[in-house]
């Protein structure tokens, strides 16, 4: 989205953004920064959709059944992680009937102005730890899927 | 020299006569949060102890030909806890002097001489902290000291070195802890708590085998008290869990235990077993080897198996020989093969560029917005050792207590 159409941010905190993670950005109940972390082709914004305007379920059928992506399942991070991080969020409903597929709920997570790639890296470690530690939303995690790293503090 | 026990009667003990605050030690860390833990005391002392030195150094470079300190040096520089600052960890450190200051700013111009040596150790932590060389005028063998100072910190704790009243100053903590004492002998000590089961044992020395649950054998210094828990170990074929002071290698190695303050039979799940991904390296590489070109999405190079079998190698080397634990590892959409890390209080990312051979690498502390960066050319001679030695700093040995 050009930057001089950004509407108002999200701005309550506890909102959740759901995101799709790639099959291979899974690994023995963690999911890899790489799932957080945007490219400049992606104009360095995360996809996400809104727990306000759909369903951890209905956010992965869009992604697997509508746009044809893979997809292990649906994680999240609330719009007050992301402002921990100095990320904006922004509501980016894509309408119909312009695109093929519309979605409503379809949000970004502004990774755009942080223009260090060692700081952009470590924001989308520290986010998808949190998307780790919240679980897999849909499918419900089986406790072979459940975050299991020994080492952490209590 | 101020011993110990003294020092502590005299840190809680109100000054007779003139005070002034001489140092901010600013401890951080969870624990630190709201209260001074008891144990950290004992960096206190060890700090004073460390100034002393650095003066007593500085004196006889100015002084090159006395062989002898002044009457009444050491005693001149007393420091006391007038408490300790709400909200945080701050002990309100100041210079305690009971009898008259010698006059020796004389030689270093208007400068008290044990201020110089505050500001020199400041200087010393901070050069190290940030990878400097350390500054010409510290005394070498002052460096051993550095071992007790620091020994009470936990792996995310740090103690800020600053200037009186100050908040912002150098970083000590275990990292930079181990690298001064490195330069200055070689080896360095550090708490440890193991696992194994004892496998020989001469009460003669005082001391016992123990064989760890990765196989390796260490020697264990122990007090005769605990030589009846090791025999049981070694009759039973039990486990023992053995606290104390372990001697470290350059690398990080774990060379034997030099003293063990605890010696007990372990509790059931005690073994020890290598955190981090469960699914073993070569395991992870070998499922990239199987990726098709278009594998995300449609985008995305399939991987060169000779590549994934060079990076197995190092990997498996790397956290052999540092002990450390098994990175969950990631292919990524240009390329790279991603091994990532979860411990602690540290997030770590190591893209490693399997055509250009190098690894750059990005940890982040998950309480704060703290982060580290290395770049390691691969193919450079040590290059193993800088990737191994600079993850250790964060993902810190198993062996650690």
């Amino acid at each position: 989205m050009p930057r001089d159409q950004l509407p108002p941010p999200l701005t309550d905190d506890d909102e959740l953004l759901y995101r799709q993670v790639h099959p291979k950005d899974f690994l023995d109940g963690r999911v890899a920064s790489s799932a957080f972390n945007p490219s400049k082709e992606h104009d360095y914004e995360v996809s996400v959709a809104r727990e306000t305007k759909t369903t951890p379920e209905g956010a992965y059928l869009h992604h697997t059944e509508r746009l044809k992506r893979a997809s292990i399942g649906t994680w999240a991070v609330s719009v007050g992680q992301a402002r921990a991080e100095q990320f904006w969020s922004y509501p980016d409903p894509i309408p119909p009937p312009q695109d093929a597929v519309p979605d409503p709920a379809h949000a970004i997570i502004d990774f755009s102005t942080v223009s260090s790639s060692g700081q952009r890296r470590a924001k989308a470690l520290r986010l998808a730890r949190q998307a780790t530690d919240r679980g897999r939303l849909h499918p419900p995690a089986t406790p072979s899927e459940a975050p299991r790293d020994t080492q952490r503090d209590a | 020299m101020v011993l110990a026990g003294g020092l502590i009667q005299t840190l809680m003990k109100s000054a007779e006569t003139s005070e002034e605050r001489f140092v901010s030690l600013i401890f951080r860390g969870q624990r630190f949060d709201a209260s001074m833990p008891v144990p950290a005391l004992a960096e206190l002392i060890a700090y004073q102890d460390i100034v002393v030195a650095v003066a007593r150094g500085l004196f006889f470079a100015a002084n090159r030909d006395r062989s002898r300190l002044p009457k009444g040096f050491e005693a001149s520089f007393k420091l006391a806890m007038r408490g300790v600052e709400k909200g945080s960890a701050v002990p309100f450190i100041v210079r305690v002097d009971e009898a008259p200051k010698l006059p020796l700013h004389v030689v270093f111009g208007e400068r008290d001489l044990f201020e110089r040596a505050r500001d020199l150790v400041e200087a010393t932590i901070d050069a190290v902290a940030n990878d400097r060389a350390l500054p010409t005028e510290l005394p070498v063998d002052v460096l051993p000291r550095f071992t007790a100072f620091g020994r009470t910190l936990d792996n995310d704790d740090s103690i800020i070195v600053a200037q009186p009243g100050k908040v912002s100053g150098a970083t000590y903590d275990k990292r930079v802890r181990r690298l001064l004492v490195l330069r200055g002998q070689g080896t360095y000590e550090d708490e440890v708590n193991l696992v194994g089961e004892v496998r020989a044992a001469d009460k003669d020395k005082d001391g016992f085998f123990i064989r760890l649950d990765d196989e390796q054998k260490l020697e264990v210094r122990t007090p005769r008290a605990f030589f009846p828990v090791a025999l049981r170990s070694m009759t039973e074929s039990a486990s023992i869990r053995v606290r104390g002071t372990g001697l470290f290698d350059a690398e990080g190695t774990l060379l034997r235990v030099s003293m063990a303050s605890d010696v007990s039979m372990a509790e059931e799940g005690d073994e020890q077993t290598r955190p981090g991904c469960p699914t073993p390296v070569e395991a992870q590489l070998e499922s990239l080897k199987a990726l098709a070109p278009g594998w995300y999405d449609g985008v995305g190079d399939s991987y060169e198996p000779a590549k994934l079998d060079w990076l197995a190698k190092l990997l498996v080397a790397v956290l052999d020989g540092f002990q450390l634990p098994r990175p969950y590892i990631y292919p990524t959409q240009e390329g790279l093969a991603r091994a990532e890390w979860s411990v602690n209080k540290w997030e770590v990312s190591s893209d490693f560029d399997l055509s250009a051979r190098q690894a750059d690498i990005v940890a982040a502390r998950v309480d704060s917005q703290e982060v580290r960066e290395l770049i390691v050319p691969l193919s450079e001679p040590g290059a193993e050792s800088t990737l191994g030695r600079w993850l250790q700093g964060l993902l810190a040995h198993p062996h650690a207590a």
